[in-house]
């Protein structure tokens, strides 16, 4: 029984993913390209060399944080969808204190400070939805999506204007000082960053499965009425649920800036953006933490390996772009279940009766 | 008196893509399906109707292309969500990214960022009414805008007798309300699902037009900058009701005209006063929210 | 000649027979009442002829043809309608939009408008016709329970059936709705029509019907002329054997005078405002239960919600053993010594889609035991599974399955377990026993008794008036959001009751009848 509930998750995950690629490749056909030859190069690099792995990794650690902030919250049906916001905000003053601090401090203080800005910014910034929703039930998706583009432009204000760097060519913040940055291992981009990352994993996957809130966050996302008819305080747990979603996030932008950006670009997070991808990630893993440390793993190869696809073939990067929302729009089918398959679904209406009106007596 | 004839006449301006996006959404809304992928449909609207425009000439043919866009979005949205009953939130997230995807991947395959119609100025798509034109100060705000503009506030009359007055309507609220009474009665369900999200598909196709096209001449990237949402934001408060859904469009469309009026009196702080529409819609869901569980004793949270 | 007939009727569930060759005749322009206790097989046997369900074998005759009822829409083509527990209906609609839903009046045979006046004309003329009391023109969220049947009726009625089905027509019906509906259905018959009603009900049974047929266990156990029969005869038939409370109140009132509960004044508003709750005062003693009855939907709903901390209160008190817990939330209650039983078992007591284990700490998982430095532990919780399942005969198929596939009864002794597990002095049960089986019944009730026994409070909800009356030590009638009267279980006939909870609080008033 477990096993085949396993085995289904699995086909879940990886159907969808197939599927996108197959769809991906129809379109690279079409612009007379080959898509074995392109997929070749974005996987290839990526996963099996050892530096490409390494770097994989690297640009995994952000994903990791966000998938994790978005599951938290999806997985009690509560959308935070401000991950993105969360994260530039903590990226962005996390830089300002990277910048302003004494170059002479200690590193790992500079390192820990940033860090802690990170979060403390991420974790503000989540509050917001957090409390319009716990305690006046305000739709907290809107809200996030909202105040996602209200922080954008008001980064891009504060970037353009008060702490612009006049003597880059382009739009961005100074960069962070070196004690503030996480030193790299050998020749890979690999930084302690990674393992940050993998110790978050470790704690949310105990907070997850084998904690009271991770058991509580479960109900509220099966029955919200059950949840607060045995006492869990929905508005409390929406409010815990946030504050961890928001801390996550602010700590992967804090994370990226201090080990791969160094200073706040128009174009930091890079597009979509990491909160994007870590809501792929964290449906791609199907909201459990070992699924989505798998994602994260194999989303971030794609994305280092849609450079080398702009280095060594003629299709735009931006084909990753779609194939990610393949993927996200096909896990959105669930293609098998406990009980019935996707083919039962297309023609139980020839089929059967309407077998729902049964009687309760049944 | 200048300045507030500028800010009327850009409320107009700026309302009517939100506007179409309400009246269209208002039918999924009340069929119970939550569609949040209005904003990529009016993107790919967008998109579509500018690259037409930009290849062949023809902005006519422009609209018509993106409202089959559109509409391919919706049946998209409505395969993976009413017949194969995936969830609808991820399918809407995964349409809006898949939107910007296919016009990004598109614009890099040109060689450009954006797309501009050089054969066109989008001066001569305003139209002026002959009458209205000359009444002081009314005529300047009324008068002189793109046909779509028209279209979508005419379009609200027209939804409102869609909804209230034909069988259509009714059929769609009665599924929504009630799926077994609509199956009682031997109504195909899954159709008038399916209708409602079309429906929205094209209004947000023709939105798009309306935002680029027709009233910039222009195409850049996620240019709809979350218009969609606030479209579900105005739908929500007005609870579907084609009126008051609209009317909540105007707000963010007087809140977009004020920021952009009276930003250039703001000098350097220019670019917060974009910050202000979304504020604004943020309070505006957060007043109705409260008053609309003014009276709630019950404790707890409803999966919506 | 019988206008309907079923012939060797018999559908199998899985390995369930839900019906085994039923044979019925119903004959023109009577009253035919099939009766059953729940899960008798009457429903399946009424979906059958109503085209829900498909015979798994056996005929169907119409007016002596045999005919196929491929679904509702068939149905009522083929002259027959259903008016089911659950009103499909449309709240925001009038009563005419509802009536008329599908089959809508035009402006004209081209305009796609609809003709709004030419509607309520012609709903206001059947209103009429069949002397029903009801206003075309009104929101159907905004009329009572009983104006929604006759909507409901009336939709029927409108695409011209001659049979209509009734099921369960008077569970949601104050008692003068219930006349009321027994003189609109009187006056169908004599209009014509033939009707089938589904019931659990003898009393109802007797004084409408000219025809009776018993179901028992998917089968036909008897077939009566109403007045050949009594009320003890059916239910002979109906249970199989003599029917007495299996479990009844018999101890000597022991309560003591102390005071476990206490609610003194509590009030509370829906969502539009309007007060629900007016003024509920009433005290449990140490020792003793408290029976509230009442029709449905006179404001048990929410007097348990708030009293187990669902709902605020905008004013009043309530304590439990003299400390003050209004407006406590439910986890705070149950610290304070309140065991829930709550109305709906899949909404409130148990999440059907997580595990029995998971669904047995519930409520408690902060309690040590299960619980340490915010971890659960695990092996705790499985040994108590294990133990619930083995105290209280629960019978799982999986047990590390979900507690969504456990039957009613099954699913409701879990929540007893868990809530009697903490040893609480205060037990609030609403509906204990609703949809859970005869052997079950006897179970939880025993279960209250014991509870009781050993010197705690009950406080219990119930709209099964026997089930009140058969265990409580005191009554108290709920009407439209307030007590209007308190009883002795011992002193009264249902009767009495009866008027109580149709607002009668004259007892010669005449009227009501249960």
């Amino acid at each position: 029984m477990k096993r085949l509930d396993f085995g289904k998750r699995l086909v879940n995950s990886i159907l969808p993913v197939l599927l996108a690629f197959v769809i991906g490749g129809i379109v690279i056909l079409m612009i007379g390209e080959n898509p074995l030859d392109t997929y070749g190069i974005l996987l290839g690099k990526s996963l099996f060399t050892v530096k490409g792995f390494l770097n994989t990794l690297h640009y995994a650690s952000p994903l990791i944080l966000t998938g994790l902030a978005i599951a938290v919250t999806f997985k009690a049906n509560i959308f935070n969808m401000g991950v993105e916001g969360q994260l530039l905000l903590g990226a962005f003053f996390s830089g300002i204190v990277g910048t302003s601090l004494p170059a002479s401090l200690n590193p790992a203080a500079a390192q820990l400070i940033c860090l802690a800005v990170g979060v403390i910014c991420g974790v503000v910034f989540a509050l917001v939805p957090a409390i319009l929703k716990a305690y006046c039930h305000v739709n907290e998706m809107v809200v996030t999506l909202m105040l996602n583009y209200a922080m954008i432009k008001v980064l891009e204000f504060l970037a353009t204007g008060v702490f612009r760097d006049y003597s880059s060519g382009y739009v961005c913040k100074p960069i962070i000082k070196e004690n503030a940055m996480f030193p790299r291992f050998g020749n890979s981009k690999l930084t302690m960053f990674f393992f940050i990352a993998i110790l978050i994993f470790i704690a949310m996957y105990v907070v997850i499965n084998k904690s009271k809130l991770g058991y509580e966050i479960t109900a509220i996302g099966k029955n919200p009425e059950f949840a607060e008819a045995t006492g869990m305080k929905v508005h409390k747990k929406i409010m815990i649920m946030m504050v961890i979603s928001g801390a996550l996030s602010g700590l992967a932008g804090a994370g990226y800036m201090m080990s791969e950006q160094f200073k706040y670009t128009l174009s930091f997070s890079g597009n979509p953006g990491l909160g994007w991808d870590g809501m792929l990630i964290a449906l791609l893993g199907g909201h459990s933490p070992v699924g989505i440390l798998v994602a994260a793993i194999f989303y971030s190869a794609l994305k280092t390996g849609a450079d080398h696809i702009n280095l060594y073939s003629a299709v735009p990067k931006e084909i990753v772009s779609v194939i990610q929302g393949l993927i996200i729009l096909f896990l959105a089918v669930k293609f098998v279940d406990e009980h019935t398959n996707i083919r039962e679904r297309l023609f139980r209406k020839k089929a059967g009766k309407p077998e729902t009106a049964i009687s309760e007596e049944a | 008196m200048d300045i507030i004839g500028n800010i009327l006449y850009d409320t107009i301006y700026h309302s009517a893509p939100i506007i179409l996006c309400v009246i269209g959404g208002i039918f999924a809304y009340k069929a119970n399906v939550l569609n949040i992928a209005l904003e990529g449909m009016m993107l790919i609207g967008a998109f579509v109707s500018t690259l037409t425009a930009f290849m062949t000439q023809n902005i006519a043919l422009g609209v018509l292309l993106a409202m089959l866009a559109a509409l391919a979005f919706g049946v998209v949205f409505s395969l993976m969500g009413v017949t194969f009953k995936g969830n609808v939130i991820i399918i809407g997230l995964a349409i809006n990214l898949l939107a910007s995807a296919i016009a990004k991947f598109v614009l890099v395959r040109m060689n450009t960022s954006n797309i501009t119609l050089s054969f066109m100025n989008v001066a001569d798509l305003k139209l002026h009414i002959p009458v209205v034109e000359n009444i002081p100060l009314v005529g300047s705000i009324l008068s002189g805008h793109p046909l779509i503009t028209y279209i979508s506030f005419l379009g609200i009359f027209f939804m409102w007798v869609l909804m209230y007055k034909t069988r259509f309507g009714i059929y769609v609220r009665v599924v929504g309300e009630n799926e077994d009474a609509a199956k009682s009665i031997g109504l195909k369900t899954d159709f008038y699902k399916y209708a409602a999200i079309l429906i929205g598909a094209v209004c947000c196709g023709l939105a798009g037009a309306n935002l680029s096209t027709e009233r910039l001449g222009l195409f850049t990237n996620d240019m709809t900058a979350g218009r969609g949402f606030i479209a579900i934001a105005a739908i929500y408060c007005g609870q579907g009701s084609p009126t008051l859904s609209a009317i909540y469009a105007i707000v963010f469309g007087l809140a977009r005209a004020l920021s952009v009026n009276l930003s250039i009196y703001a000098g350097p702080a220019a670019g917060l006063f974009d910050v202000i529409p979304y504020v604004i819609m943020v309070c505006v869901l957060t007043v109705v929210s409260v008053l609309k569980h003014k009276n709630n004793k019950i404790r707890g949270f409803k999966n919506e | 000649m019988s206008i309907i007939k079923t012939i060797d009727l018999t559908k199998k569930l899985g390995d369930f027979t839900a019906n085994d060759r039923i044979n019925i005749s119903v004959e023109k322009q009577e009253i035919k009442c099939i009766v059953g206790e729940n899960g008798a097989g009457k429903s399946t046997l009424m979906n059958m002829l109503y085209g829900l369900l498909r015979p798994t074998s056996g005929k169907i005759l119409l007016h002596d043809k045999e005919t196929v009822i491929n679904g509702p829409m068939d149905a009522i083509a083929h002259g027959l309608g259903m008016v089911h527990q659950h009103f499909k209906l449309v709240p925001s609609l009038t009563v005419y939009e509802n009536i008329l839903l599908g089959t809508e009046l035009k402006k004209s045979s081209k305009s796609p408008i609809i003709d709004r006046k030419k509607e309520i004309d012609e709903v206001t003329k059947l209103i009429e016709k069949y002397k029903f009391e009801l206003n075309p023109t009104d929101k159907i969220e905004d009329i009572s329970v009983g104006g929604r049947q006759r909507v409901e009726i009336l939709k029927m009625l409108y695409r011209n059936v001659d049979i209509l089905i009734l099921d369960e027509p008077t569970a949601v019906l104050t008692p003068q709705e219930v006349d009321e509906l027994f003189v609109n259905l009187k006056e169908l018959r004599a209009q014509g029509k033939t009707i089938i009603v589904i019931t659990h009900k003898l009393r109802e049974v007797m004084e409408l019907s000219d025809s009776v047929t018993v179901i028992k266990q998917g089968k036909v156990v008897g077939n009566v002329l109403t007045k050949d029969t009594s009320e003890e005869e059916l239910a002979q038939m109906m249970v199989g054997r003599e029917v007495v409370l299996t479990v009844q109140n018999t101890a000597e009132n022991k309560a003591s005078e102390e005071i476990a509960y206490q609610v003194e004044n509590v009030c509370t508003i829906n969502d539009y405002g309007k007060e629900v709750l007016q003024n509920i005062s009433f005290c449990v003693h140490k020792g003793e239960i408290l029976g509230v009855a009442g029709v449905e939907g006179n404001g048990q709903s929410e007097l348990v919600k708030v009293l187990t901390g669902l709902m605020k209160t905008t004013k009043g008190k309530v304590s439990i053993y003299g400390k003050d817990v209004t407006d406590k939330w439910p986890d705070e209650l149950r610290q304070n010594g309140l065991g829930i039983i709550p109305e709906d078992r899949y909404a409130q007591g148990l999440c059907g889609t997580m595990s029995i284990a998971d669904n047995c700490i519930a409520g408690y998982h902060n309690a040590p035991d299960v619980c340490k430095f915010g971890l659960l532990d695990r092996k705790n919780i499985s040994s108590k599974r294990d133990r619930f399942i083995k105290d209280f005969d629960i019978r799982v198929g999986d047990i590390n399955g979900n507690v969504g596939q456990l039957s009613g009864g099954n699913a409701q002794k879990i929540i007893i377990a868990r809530e009697f597990e903490s040893n609480p002095k205060l037990l609030i049960a609403c509906q204990p026993t609703r949809g859970v089986d005869i052997g079950s019944i006897e179970f939880i009730h025993k279960q209250i008794l014991n509870f009781r026994n050993k010197g705690n409070a009950v406080l219990l909800i119930s709209s099964e008036l026997s089930e009140v009356m058969s265990l409580s030590d005191r009554i108290i009638v709920m009407y439209k959001g307030r007590i209007i009267g308190e009883l002795s279980p011992k002193e009264v006939s249902r009767s009495e009751i009866g008027l109580l909870m149709a607002g009668i609080q004259n007892n010669k008033a005449k009227g009501a009848f249960l």
